[in-house]
């Protein structure tokens, strides 16, 4: 069966001529031919596949409509589509990235050891705002910009979650809550 | 010979002193903490009994319960592992007055070596390059800025009862050393309960490389070569391997024979290890001796054919080591990595959950040790290392290639790992030439790790890869509902469905 799709890797563009039989395929990138054998093994997290008649481990992990691979220390995120889906995606609207830049946020779950502000408190770039105690180790949060703290959402001795807000911070200079 | 042994840990540890044990024909106790109830050490052991709640002072580290239940369980040794109570003098001191045979070196030694101030002092006398500092107690921020000052910047603060990385902090000039100084002294009080801490000089760009000594109760000692450990993040080993690709034959001798000596000044027996930094001229100076065994340890076991647990077990029962120094072979290479759930993409930090998938790599040359299986978990209480990947190749290449290989065909979902990140050090261009140093992973990764394909070449790979793995689903799912295989409804639900 011959199929053409497209492969997006980091931004990167790949134009694929597969021709796919019962045991493997052909794959063509331009002048480069890439013949693959390996049993698919749905949901595998690790496969080996021969690749030109070596084989090759990768990691594999599904991430919604993308597919993480990894080998040898090298990690990519790729979206393999048809025609029409690399049509009707070109007009998606691109997903914008939330600012967190004004919210301190745990990282991780633990317990906050202290907060060293206060509502009102104007803080330079760099400013330690809590230390938050995991694993036992203990981790300085700082402030990203210059800011002003608009409310400090916990207390000492607080437990926390992952990506829990622990201090919203006002980042334009001037107003303080 | 000991009958009976207790082991004062958990995790991997616990699970690898248990093999050698069961190995000899040596019965085995366990114990655990309440979320350690199904862990693999306990399931192991012939024995296993609780010793309280998950928190580590309020289970593994309780002496009191630790010797009730040697009482209970009649066991006549202790081995402690490493972390925990290894290093702990009064632990010692109470298995002797209880009549039971401490597994490591006798508490003169531990005490000597377990203070920094004390066993830098011990080394000087031995004949031991030290590292240039000061040696007394610091009893605040002012006395340690003018205690750093004279000493001259960088220098590192550190707790006297420290230890793997934890109370250590580096500071690069007179506005970090307040902060350093209370950072230090605040996890050494919460790590170790003791907020004693030291300054001395920061080497630049050093080799961290270590010397694995054994010696027995007659009197023997022999080192059995180097270990190299300068891939660190944060003072914590990432990567280890033996032997080092740095050291000559006439250093690892004048390495080996410092260790020697000052393993015999303060009467030392059982597996220890002496570590040394090292400057580019292959100068090395005394860091500190751990008293008991590393947790890189299967890369000497692994070059050298000596298990480290049965000669410390032997020389525990009083018998005489019966190999030679001049018997030490280095048989190879071997490379160990740290497994860690934790996250490379954000700053490294701790990923806690169930291990949902878990299938550890096998194959020449080989070796997994662990203290986890499929559906175990990863808490916040412990050390969040998953396992141990150690590899053997006849030489420093076949052992780095199979590293590669390992650990990409070691299957771990649930939970974020390291391994993209460890795979990328080992696959680094730097490290197959061997020119590391401790600054190594800090200076190539500033921003932290994201995994990246490289050139267009290297992309080119993975899109052929993403390009099968589409087709492949495509034909299955054909085969399965031919009818339903060109839906449009399908269309980027998820990669690979659809046509």
């Amino acid at each position: 069966m011959k199929l053409d799709y497209y492969v997006t890797i980091d931004g990167e563009h790949f134009d694929l001529e597969v021709d796919a039989g019962p045991t493997g395929a052909t794959i063509k990138i331009g002048d480069t031919v890439y013949e693959i054998e390996g049993a698919y093994r749905a949901g595998a997290g690790v496969q080996t596949f021969q690749v030109n008649g070596k084989p090759m481990c990768f990691q594999i992990e599904q991430q919604k409509d993308q597919l993480m691979l990894s080998r040898h220390g090298r990690q990519v995120r790729t979206r393999a589509m048809n025609q029409r889906e690399h049509k009707l995606y070109d007009l998606m609207p691109e997903k914008v990235e939330a600012d967190t830049s004004s919210m301190v946020i745990s990282p991780m779950p633990g317990k906050v050891l202290s907060v060293y502000v206060k509502a009102g408190d104007k803080l330079d770039a760099g400013a330690e705002v809590c230390v938050l105690e995991a694993m036992k180790m203990e981790n300085v949060l700082y402030a990203e910009k210059e800011c002003v703290v608009q409310e400090v959402l916990v207390s000492d001795g607080d437990t926390v979650e992952a990506d829990q807000l622990l201090v919203q911070l006002e980042v334009n200079t001037g107003e303080s809550a | 010979m000991l009958k009976k042994i207790l082991i004062a840990n958990r995790g991997e540890i616990a699970c690898r002193v248990i093999t050698t044990c069961k190995k000899m024909g040596i019965r085995t106790v366990a114990i655990y903490s309440d979320a350690d109830r199904l862990a693999k050490h306990v399931s192991m052991a012939d024995e296993a009994y609780n010793v309280g709640p998950a928190p580590t002072a309020e289970s593994y580290l309780r002496i009191d319960r630790i010797l009730e239940v040697i009482a209970e369980s009649g066991a006549d040794g202790v081995h402690p592992g490493y972390g925990f109570l290894s290093e702990n003098a009064e632990f010692s001191r109470r298995l002797a007055d209880a009549g039971v045979t401490f597994i490591g070196p006798d508490e003169k030694a531990v005490a000597a070596m377990g203070d920094k101030i004390t066993s830098k002092r011990l080394a000087d006398e031995a004949g031991v390059s030290t590292v240039p500092g000061y040696d007394g107690i610091i009893a605040d921020a002012d006395e340690a800025a003018r205690i750093a000052a004279d000493i001259g910047y960088p220098v590192m603060v550190k707790a006297t009862a420290g230890g793997g990385g934890k109370g250590m902090r580096v500071v690069f000039d007179a506005s970090g050393i307040a902060e350093g100084f209370r950072a230090a002294s605040s996890e050494a009080l919460s790590g170790f309960g003791d907020d004693r801490v030291f300054i001395e000089k920061f080497i630049v760009e050093p080799r961290h490389i270590e010397i694995q000594v054994l010696a027995d109760k007659q009197g023997n000692t022999i080192y059995l070569n180097e270990r190299e450990c300068s891939l660190q993040r944060r003072h914590q080993k990432v990567i280890e391997e033996a032997p080092s690709p740095f050291v000559t034959p006439e250093v690892r001798r004048a390495m080996g024979e410092q260790a020697v000596r000052l393993a015999q000044a303060v009467e030392y027996h059982s597996a220890g290890t002496v570590e040394f930094i090292m400057d580019a001229d292959r100068n090395f100076y005394f860091l500190e001796m751990n008293t008991r065994l590393q947790v890189e340890h299967p890369v000497t076991e692994m070059t050298t054919g000596i298990d480290l647990v049965e000669q410390m077990i032997r020389v525990a029962s009083g018998e005489s080591l019966t190999i030679t120094q001049e018997q030490v072979p280095i048989n190879g290479w071997s490379i160990e990595a740290r497994v860690y759930a934790e996250d490379p993409a954000r700053g490294f930090l701790p990923s806690i959950g169930r291990l949902t998938d878990y299938r550890e790599p096998a194959g020449e040359g080989i070796r997994v040790d662990s203290g986890t299986f499929e559906g175990g978990e990863v808490s916040i209480y412990y050390d969040p290392m998953i396992a141990k990947l150690i590899v053997w190749g006849e030489n420093r290449e076949q052992a780095r290639e199979r590293m590669m290989e390992a650990l990409d065909s070691f299957d771990i979902r649930g939970v974020t790992t390291n391994m993209v990140f460890l795979n990328a050090l080992i696959s680094h261009p730097a490290f197959a030439s061997g020119d590391i140093s401790t600054g190594f992973i800090g200076e190539e990764y500033p921003d932290g790790f994201v995994g990246n394909a490289g050139s267009r070449e290297q992309q080119e790979l993975f899109a052929a890869i993403a390009g099968y793995l589409r087709a492949e689903e495509r034909l299955r799912a054909a085969n399965v509902h031919p009818s339903d295989a060109d839906s449009p409804w399908k269309i980027l639900k998820r990669a690979g469905s659809g046509n």
